[in-house]
This record gives structure tokens, sequence and C-alpha cells, in this order.
């Protein structure tokens, strides 16, 4: 039941705030750039939660407080250190592995997968369990934004960035098939921001590192896929093809540099990565229709839309 | 002075006899009963109203509780516990929508658990307050608990039960996303039998 024109509206203003970070910084200290843009998509993406009515408590009581309020900002000063400690990269890495380390128990902190909530023994996961799943997440989070990063700065970043801005959105539209409206409805200004700061980008002379809010949108990503699995009901293989789809566009990489031009480049990895999102999005699209089913044999009136939800009483 | 401990010794003696035989032969105080929440005989049901034209219904199927009876009302107590996973709508969608973070957000908060602090007797039953705590929130609630009547069933099992109806206002526990479609107001209703321990 998510109203679109509020989804545009948040979404408008997240890329208003990145598009505005990244040409500020941009034409006055280039060298500031990464850092500028890393803040300026982490302030579009609380905003844009904000104006969906998702602002979070300070309490932390629930996942996207603690997105909010713990992770994203870590995951932005990282970034900014990163982009001001260039001649120590490996601190720029380290607390990057730091984030990655700490996000998802960060997001499922006093979870019934990592807490005795209703008494002693109750935890779903056993300690070797947390060690196995909490890893994973980890090293998958750093290999992405690692090989993202790499490639933000081999292929300019715009590409990379619009790549990963197609992957947010349609990590929230799965996410709200599966069974978690507003920890879908969240990924779309993130996915604003990402696409406005690849398009002020344009505006902006060579060269442009925009490796900042590629740290920044693939920690975003991560957090909508995790709480939409965890929280949700979006399946392992859904989420593991949305998270990994961005990696798709190295493959461009491998075509002869004289034939295809950036422009051509970029295409193509837009077209790679939306290929596992079309199959993403049309199991999660199934799966909603099979579970919207009537419980009786009797033929149900039209199942209700989101549009129908809106349009309602105008 | 050994005269006076002497009255006082022949006083004590029959004082303490007649108040050891009249301990010995008064009826003793009843005894609280404890009961069991008879899951199968019970049930936790709710309505909501969507968009102001019908009513639907859930379930939560999993759930228990315990209660002890007192012939001084003010010593009754009730307890229950029910597990917000099981929430039932007979509709899969919808339940799972109702389990994430929009709704009851069962990873974080997988019971609603009610312990009443006061019981007062009134006509038919009684009137319970206590803390329900839902969603991680914590409230005060009263309502009317009636019923009481009792039978043996089956043969050697002593039982009784009662029911109630409250409205809750799920924005007070923090639960008012959309709020456009889905009433504030919640209507609760919870029957239940108590097996006697």
């Amino acid at each position: 039941m998510p109203d679109p024109v509020i989804i545009l509206q948040a979404s408008a203003l997240a890329a208003l705030l990145a598009a505005a970070a990244v040409l500020l910084a941009g034409r006055a200290r280039p060298a500031w750039l990464p850092a500028a843009g890393a803040i300026g998509l982490g302030l579009g993406f609380v905003a844009g939660a904000w104006w969906l009515g998702l602002a979070p408590l300070f309490a932390l009581r629930e996942d996207k407080d603690r997105l909010f309020l713990v992770l994203l900002p870590a995951a932005v000063a990282v970034e900014v250190i990163a982009a001001f400690s260039r001649r120590a990269p490996w601190l720029g890495w380290l607390l990057r592995l730091a984030v990655a380390a700490g996000a998802a128990p960060v997001l499922l902190h006093g979870s019934s997968y990592l807490t005795d909530i209703a008494g002693p023994g109750t935890r779903e996961w056993s300690p070797e369990q947390t060690w196995c799943v909490l890893g994973a997440l980890a090293a998958g989070l750093v290999a992405n934004q690692a090989l993202l990063g790499r490639l933000a700065r081999r292929a300019a970043g715009r590409s990379v960035l619009l790549t990963l801005a197609l992957t947010v959105a349609g990590a929230g539209v799965t996410v709200m098939l599966s069974g978690y409206a507003s920890g879908g409805q969240l990924a779309f200004p993130l996915a604003a921001g990402l696409a406005a700061a690849a398009f002020a980008a344009l505006f902006l002379p060579e060269p442009r590192d925009l490796t900042g809010p590629v740290g920044v949108g693939v920690v975003g990503l991560f957090a909508v896929l995790v709480i939409g699995r965890f929280f949700g009901t979006l399946t392992d293989a859904n989420a593991a093809l949305v998270f990994f789809a961005p990696l798709l566009g190295w493959l461009p990489e491998l075509l002869p540099a004289g034939r295809v031009g950036a422009w051509g480049r970029g295409f193509v990895r837009l077209a790679l990565a939306a290929a596992p999102l079309a199959v993403v999005l049309t199991l999660a699209a199934q799966k909603f229709k099979a579970d919207s089913a009537p419980p009786s044999s009797e033929p149900a009136a039209r199942e209700p839309s989101i549009d129908d939800y809106m349009n309602f009483g105008k | 002075m050994p005269m006076e401990q002497a009255m006082r010794s022949r006083l004590t003696f029959p004082a303490l006899t007649v108040l050891l035989v009249a301990v010995a032969t008064a009826t003793p105080a009843p005894a609280a009963d404890e009961y069991a929440v008879d899951a199968m005989h019970a049930g936790v049901t709710f309505k909501i109203s969507h968009l102001g034209l019908s009513w639907v219904y859930g379930r939560f199927n999993d759930f228990t509780g315990t209660f002890t009876l007192d012939p001084d009302a003010a010593k009754c107590s009730f307890n229950l516990t029910i597990k917000t996973d099981s929430i039932d709508t007979a509709n899969k969608k919808r339940d799972d929508h109702l389990r994430s973070p929009d709704f009851f957000n069962v990873k974080q908060f997988p019971t609603i658990t009610f312990k009443s602090t006061a019981v007062k007797e009134v006509k038919n039953g009684y009137e319970v307050t206590g803390e329900l705590t839902l969603h991680g929130e914590t409230r005060s609630v009263t309502f009317s608990l009636l019923g009481g009547r009792k039978a043996e069933f089956p043969k050697g099992v002593q039982r009784t039960g009662y029911s109630t109806d409250l409205v809750l206002k799920r924005s007070e526990f923090g639960m008012g996303k959309f709020k456009e479609a889905l009433s504030d107001e919640v209507y609760v209703s919870i029957s239940f039998e108590g097996v006697k321990k």
C-alpha cells in the first residue's frame, strides 16, 4: 500500500541532495568528490526515508533504526576517511572491513537469530551457525565493495553508479514483493541518489572519483537485502542474485577496447545487471501471486493492486 | 516469686491446649487453584477494519497460559504468552506482511505477553488489570473476564473457562503503519479453558 507519489517525492529529495553534493564538490574541490558524494548520498538516503515516514527512532529498537543511526553513518564516515587518506589506502580498507564485519550483526541485533528473546536457548542460530552466516555476509559485502570500487576507478564510475542504482531499485521491488513493504520502499531514495550522482558527474571534468558513493551504495544495497531476507521472506537465491548482479559489470571490460567505447560499455554493463534482476523480479512476482491466492476454490474478486489502494476514495 | 511462676505455668498450659485443639479442628483456608490454559479449547482472535468497509479476521494459533484462582480475588492471577509468528488470517501473503517489521516484527518481538497486576471480583467473573507487552511496548490494560463455570471433563480433569473482549489501539504499541487502509482499533477476543493442575 505504498503511495507512489510520496515515493517519487522522497526519491526526488534524495536525488537533489546527492546531485548537489557531487556537483558542488566536483566543481570546487575535485579531491573532495568521493567524500562529498558519500555524504550527499547518505544524507539523501536518510532524508528520503524521513519523507516516506520511515524516520529512525533513537531507541534503535528495529532494523531500520539501526541502519540509519549506526550502519549508514559508519559507511559514510569510512568513505570520507578513505577519501582523505590516499597515502594509506590500507586504512580505508581496514575500516571497510570493520563495517562489513559489523553490518549484519548491527541489522540483526536483538533479533531471535542472535538473541535468546523467549528464554534461554531460544535463539535460532547456534554459535557456529552465527559465525558462518555473519562471516559469509561480511565476506560478500567486502568482496562486492572491493570489486565495484575497483571497477568504478577503472571505468570512470558513472555506469557503475547507474548499474548500482538499477540494482538497488530492483532490490526494493523484490523486498516489497517479499512481505516487507516499507523495507523495500527504502531502496527507492537510495537508487535515486545513486542515479542522480551519476548524472551530476556528467557535468564534471575528468577524472571523476566516484568510489565514495559506490561504497555507500553497496552497503545500502546489502542492508536492504539483509532486512528483506531476515525480517521479510526474501529467499537466499534471490538475495544473492540481486546483490552480485552489479559485478556482471566487469564483463564489458573483457571486450576489445577499440571496438566498444565508454558509452557502449556502460550500456552493456546496465543490460547485464538487468538480466538477473528481471529473473528475480519475475520469480518474486510469481510467488507473490501464488501467496495471494484465496483460501477457497471459489473464484475471488480481482485482487486489488497497489494503484487500487492509492486511488481509493479519490 | 516462685509462687507467681507456678501460677503462670498453670494458666499457660490450658491456654496452649485450647489453642492447639482449635488449630487442629478448624477448617483450613481454601488453597488457591492453579490452572494451565488448554490450547485445544481456547482461542485468541482479532478483527480489524479494512478501508472502513469490512472486517478482516485473524487468529494466533500458538499460545500458552496459566492462571490462579483464589477465593480472595486479589490473589488471583492470569498470564498469557502468544507467539506472534503463529498469526493466521487465511492469506499467506498478508500473514507474511503482518510478520514483517511493518507490523509485528516477529523476529525482533516473537511474543505478546500479558501478566495481571490486579484482579477484582465482579458479577460473573473478574475485572483484570495487567501489563500487556506487544511489539516491545508495555501498556497497562483492564478488561472484564467473564465466566468461571466449572466442569469435570474428561472424568478426573477439573476445568473452568473465561472469555473477554477488548479493544487495542495498535499505534500505542508502535504498530501504526498503513492507517489509510487499516483501522487503528483492533478488536481482540480471548476465550480459554484451563485445566486444574
